[in-house]
């Protein structure tokens, strides 16, 4: 299938691939609702009974209908009872339908080829806005079939019996449905522009929000609070100005359905005035048709939310396949297992799998040529590096600020895209280093490490099995440290883990590149965070430890000395290589 | 709990409170809208006898137009009652959006510790969401909707009191029934949206450790983790459903009993002559009009425990009480410092103990440091003994557990904090940087007033002239995601901002650990005059950082264990400091050689 095909997907074959994942969920949700929706029209039927009889009998002519009204109250006590059971099973589905996107884009943004970090809009706040919102937008059309479900069968059934009463009347309830339908179909296109500008100006006020408090200390510490209310407070301003519109305008749509209930019966009224008159028409029929016609024109209603719902969840998929490699609308509602019921099975240790090419041998030598990368924006990269680093080697790479020096690490892991060059693996060429340059054979710390509020262990392991896990902190000298903590490995970290030092933070980083054992270590400036003693007994540590080789940026000379190459980087340029 | 539900409810109220006209504007127009609906019933009771009776077609012509212009009137006030409170919900929640976000801005950095800014952005903004949701449509039909039933009842007892009767015991019985079943809803609605909290935050957290996780082949875990959270939000989301929605069903089967009741009412009264056939159809119009609010005042009970359960969060949050609070004094309090008036203030810790959260090991204990007016201090020990948490304490982003830390003599506590902030400025190897304009990040949305010269000499001075005028936008140009900023340069910004800020005291928390030697030396000068006629605490693992500073502190396992002049530490050859100058001897000479060849 080509990437086109795949992207002109329409909104509904995407929905309706999702539906497929739980067929049987699916199919039970929605013969509930159509029940739950149909079974007025038998109530409907029961009364207009109860009335012909009512205004047949002569004055006091009449036994009162108990039995007919003991089954119209039956009839609503099993109506609701069955509104319990689907609803629970419902919200089940409803969570479902989330998850199923949600996990393939989790997992294509973690382990599909190629750059990934790139694919994510602006902050992660932005990010989990769609992880949220515009799931939430897709599993809408899924709901919305179920009410449309409801209301075509329903009035469909409506329309034949009221047909088999007057013809003729039953064309006069068509009249202001169709101008409903008109009126939604006009408002249509502008739906779905002010949709995605409300959806804009809400991503930047979460995008702001998840900004301002995850560099909550330099706001405090430089009294900012003040102004950032203020920028705050304007975000807020445009957001209410467009999202205003677009529930104005959605209102108007759901107003289309909702009015023309009473205006059919009243059309109705006019069309059967004549009939009426003359006695073709008793007035248990007059009841009918104003009971059916409230069915028949709830179908508008549903069918203008239809519509909103398709439009919104158009511009949803468009925004959640940008999120994939290759913007493909129907990845995202890809075959995957929800594991819902019993929670997920436990995770096999991930340091066992191989992944991307199985077939490469331990690792011998890493050649990089003519490795170039052009920053969209600034211009700037690296150009045409060369580099090799065999195993047992020691390589450092040093240069002044902006030289390139990280982007050449993460162009070579395959966080970056590449403008040129080849990256070889014991002469093999590696096309997707981000899938193949991970453990077992390449593992790497940042110069930021991103620990997650979880217990120690587990933000250091992420999986992997911990039998290394010592090993590993007594390499970079966390096991001091952790001597310290109230409750060891186990010692929930905060945020990012902002209770922990610095220092700590980058030597738990180390310590989840180095548990994972890799063949070549990549490290992006380790000590900026570590005082002169703790690093030197760290790396006598490390070095004595096994770690065969170990590409570094650092400008520490303890390291350079170490060095068996040392690659001086300026302007992302090699200018010198000892 | 029941303390922060009245908390909620103080909170719902205020909100309204402040809307108070517009809000009695669309009450006004939705009473006609009620009104208007009200009479249909009427009119088909009306058709019916009128039609039984034989009158004339024209007669009848007229009553069904009359039906079809009241329904499309009764409609149009809808949209306007829907313009309105539209309008007024979003003025209201972006209020208490503001007002959330301003109350959590004053929390402390150990409160900020336990909630990650994906959590800031579900509880600022998701809560409220959910009120304006509520605001914006249901509180107002909900309000329609209990007028409409009152009418409903008025009218049934003028046509039979009996039926009025009837109708009015259902509404009670129903309403009573949602109401005890709602609060067992409540806190069901309540556990779901906390377990979504814990996703989204956990989702938030995830998507910005991307590279972390990818490179580490730790994929697999993430999305196990994105598993179990969602099991749990499948099971939470079960569990909700059957609290509510058997609430929903319960009053709807009163509420069938109520009709089949009045239908039976009016039979028997028709029977007797006392009402015509169109009343009975009128009432059972009525009957089963009562159920349509109904299940809308249902549906929206949805919204209304979601908007519940916000209110209570958010009213849970503005009712934590920020730890650091402000003390009696102003800044005039403090020494008056400026150009030829002073050089810096003083700093002191006075037998300063502290742990983190109060309890467990200490991270300072009985610190005693006085560093004089203008005079540097540089911090070193291993990481984890403290230095960070000193640098902290005198911001006052913590308050010490005993002891006290004094900034130009006056205790901290006693200042109000922006008066000791604006003193102070921190650069951390952490750069907070904001996606917003440079400018924007340079002055903090506005924070420091400062005109673009001012700036653009700014960054030339800390080495970043040539990189601002290769930016396309210049000051304007949008930092997004560290996106064409190496962390070092994004240092340099910092260094930019805390001289922006002017500041008396300067605390650098391994400021310069991200730069390379050459560029820490090109910016040396830039430090040198940040940090010229102000006091100073650097901490620095790198021990040539602090060749300039006047005085060395030691620190270990949080005590204060080597305090003095620097020269004469250095020269102590028994001295902790003399030591790890020894240690980091070679280093320091191959970075000298390496800056005369740069």
């Amino acid at each position: 299938m080509s990437p086109r095909l795949g992207n002109a997907a329409s909104t509904t074959r995407v929905a309706w691939r999702l539906a497929r994942h739980e067929p049987v969920a699916y199919a039970l949700t929605w013969i509930g609702w159509v029940t739950f929706f149909t079974t007025p029209l038998l109530t409907g039927v029961l009364v207009k009974v109860v009335l012909d009889r009512v205004a047949d009998a002569p004055n006091g002519g009449l036994a009162t209908p108990w039995g007919l009204l003991a089954v119209l109250v039956g009839i609503e006590v099993v109506r609701w009872t069955w509104l319990i059971l689907i609803a629970v099973q419902w919200h089940g589905c409803w969570v479902g339908w989330q998850t199923v996107p949600r996990v393939n884009l989790l997992r294509s943004l973690v382990a599909a080829p190629g750059p990934a970090a790139d694919r994510l809009p602006g902050s992660p706040g932005e990010a989990v806005s769609r992880f949220r919102d515009d799931v939430q937008d897709l599993a809408m059309v899924l709901d919305v079939w179920l009410d449309l479900s409801g209301a075509v069968v329903s009035s469909t059934i409506a329309v034949a019996v009221l047909i088999a009463i007057d013809p003729r009347a039953t064309l006069a309830i068509v009249v202001p449905i169709v101008l409903a339908a008109a009126g939604t179909t006009w408002l249509g296109p502008r739906l779905r522009r002010w949709r995605r500008a409300a959806r804009e100006a809400t991503a930047r006020v979460t995008g702001f929000i998840g900004d301002t408090f995850g560099g909550v200390l330099a706001v405090q510490a430089g009294s900012g609070g003040a102004a950032v209310e203020g920028r705050f407070a304007r975000l807020n301003a445009e957001r209410a100005q467009v999202s205003r519109r677009d529930q104005v305008g959605s209102e108007l749509v759901r107003s289309l359905g909702y009015g023309t209930g009473e205006v059919a019966v009243g059309v109705v009224l006019v069309a059967v005035a004549a009939a009426v008159r003359g006695g073709d028409l008793s007035v248990g029929d007059l009841g009918l048709f104003a009971a059916y016609a409230m069915v028949i024109a709830e179908l508008p209603k549903w069918v203008g939310r239809y519509l909103v719902y398709q439009r919104q969840a158009d511009v949803s998929v468009d925004r959640l396949a940008e999120l994939l490699p290759t913007p493909d609308r129907r990845a995202v509602v890809a075959r995957t297992r929800t594991h819902l019921r019993h929670g997920p099975p436990p995770l096999a240790p991930t340091d066992a799998s191989d992944v991307g090419a199985p077939d490469l041998a331990p690792f011998e030598e890493l050649a990089v040529e003519g490795l170039t990368v052009r920053h969209p924006i600034s211009g700037r990269g690296i150009r045409g590096v060369d580099l090799v680093v065999r195993r047992g080697e020691l390589v450092v790479i040093t240069g002044p600020v902006g030289s390139g020096k990280s982007t050449l690490l993460r162009a070579l892991l395959g966080l970056v895209g590449t403008d040129a060059g080849t990256i070889r693996w014991n002469g093999v060429p590696v096309d997707d280093p981000s899938t193949v340059l991970v453990p077992p054979r390449a593992a790497y710390l940042p110069q930021v490490p991103r620990l997650f509020s979880e217990p120690l262990a587990n933000t250091i392991l992420l999986g992997a099995s911990g039998k290394g896990l010592e090993h590993a902190l007594w390499l970079t000298c966390l096991d001091e440290d952790l001597a310290r903590m109230p409750d060891g490995t186990g010692t929930v970290i905060g945020p990012r883990g902002l209770r922990l030092s610095g220092g700590q933070i980058q030597r738990a980083g180390a310590a989840r590149a180095l548990v994972r054992s890799p063949q070549l270590l990549v490290v992006d400036d380790l000590s900026s965070a570590l005082d002169v003693e703790t690093e030197a007994r760290l790396w006598e540590r490390v070095g004595d430890g096994g770690f065969a080789t170990a590409l570094l940026v650092s400008h520490r000379t303890q390291v350079l000395e170490r060095a068996d190459k040392v690659v001086l980087l300026e302007s992302g340029r090699v200018v010198e290589t000892v | 709990m029941p303390q922060s539900s009245r908390g909620a409810a103080r909170l719902l109220a205020a909100t309204l409170r402040s809307e108070a006209k517009p809000l009695a504007g669309v009450l006004a127009v939705l009473g006609a809208s009620m009104a208007l609906r009200l009479s249909l019933p009427l009119l088909l009771g009306r058709f019916a006898d009128d039609a039984l009776a034989g009158r004339p077609a024209d007669t009848l012509t007229r009553l069904a137009v009359a039906y079809v212009v009241v329904a499309l009137v009764s409609e149009a006030l809808g949209l306007g009652v829907v313009w309105g409170s539209v309008r007024l919900s979003w003025r209201a929640g972006n209020r208490l959006r503001e007002r959330l976000a301003a109350h959590a801005l004053r929390l402390e950095q150990a409160w900020h510790g336990r909630h990650s800014p994906g959590q800031l952005i579900e509880r600022i903004d998701g809560d409220v969401e959910a009120m304006v949701v509520f605001f914006s449509g249901i509180a107002i039909e909900i309000a329609g909707n209990v007028a409409l039933i009152a009418g409903m009842l008025i009218v049934a007892t003028v046509i039979d009191p009996w039926s009025g009767l009837i109708l009015a015991v259902t509404a009670f019985a129903g309403a009573a029934v949602m109401i005890r079943l709602r609060v067992a809803a409540v806190s069901a609605r309540e556990a779901e949206r906390q377990v979504n909290a814990e996703l989204y935050g956990d989702l938030e957290e995830r998507l910005g450790g991307l590279e972390d996780l990818r490179a580490n082949g730790a994929g697999a875990y993430a999305v196990h983790r994105l598993h179990h959270h969602s099991a749990r939000s499948w099971r939470t989301a079960r569990r909700a459903s059957l609290h509510g929605d058997s609430a929903h069903a319960a009053a709807a089967m009163v509420f069938a009993a109520g009709t089949a009741g009045t239908l039976l009412a009016g039979i028997l009264l028709q029977q007797r002559g006392a009402i015509t056939v169109g009343a009975v159809l009128s009432l059972y119009r009525y009957a089963d009009m009562l159920r349509q609010p109904l299940q809308r005042i249902a549906e929206q009970l949805k919204e209304f425990q979601k908007a519940m359960a916000g209110a209570r969060r958010a009213a849970n949050l503005l009712a934590t009480e920020p730890r650091i609070t402000d003390g009696p004094l102003d800044g005039t309090a403090l020494p008056a410092t400026g150009p030829g008036r002073g050089h810096g203030l003083s700093v002191n810790f006075d037998d300063v103990t502290f742990a983190y959260d109060g309890r467990g090991t200490p991270a300072l204990e009985a610190v005693d440091l006085d560093l004089v007016a203008g005079r540097h201090l540089g911090v070193i020990g291993r990481t984890g003994s403290g230095k960070t948490t000193l640098a902290r304490l005198v911001l006052r982003l913590w308050d010490v557990d005993t002891g006290a830390v004094r900034v130009g003599g006056v205790d901290v506590r006693d200042l109000r904090v922006a008066a000791l902030r604006r003193r102070i400025a921190i650069v951390t190897q952490d750069v907070d940087l904001f996606r917003a304009s440079l400018r924007d990040n340079l002055t903090l949305f506005g924070t420091h007033a400062a005109t673009d010269p001012d700036l653009q000499g700014l960054l030339g001075r800390v080495g970043l002239g040539d990189w601002v005028a290769s930016l396309p936008d210049g000051l304007d140009t949008v930092l997004g995601g560290g996106q064409g900023l190496s962390a070092g340069e994004g240092q340099l910004v910092a260094f930019a901002r805390a001289f922006l800020a002017d500041p008396d005291v300067v605390v650098l928390d391994e400021a310069s650990s991200r730069l390379d030697p050459v560029t820490e030396a090109r910016i040396a000068a830039a430090t040198r005059r940040l940090l010229d006629g102000r006091t100073a605490v650097v901490i620095a693992h790198r021990l040539e950082t602090l060749a300039e500073v006047d005085e060395i502190a030691v620190l270990e396992n949080g005590r204060l264990v080597e305090h003095g002049h620097r020269h004469r530490l250095a020269a102590d050859a028994s001295s902790r400091y003399a030591r790890l100058l020894r240690t980091a001897e070679h280093g320091l000479l191959l970075d000298e050689r390496e800056e005369a060849s740069a």
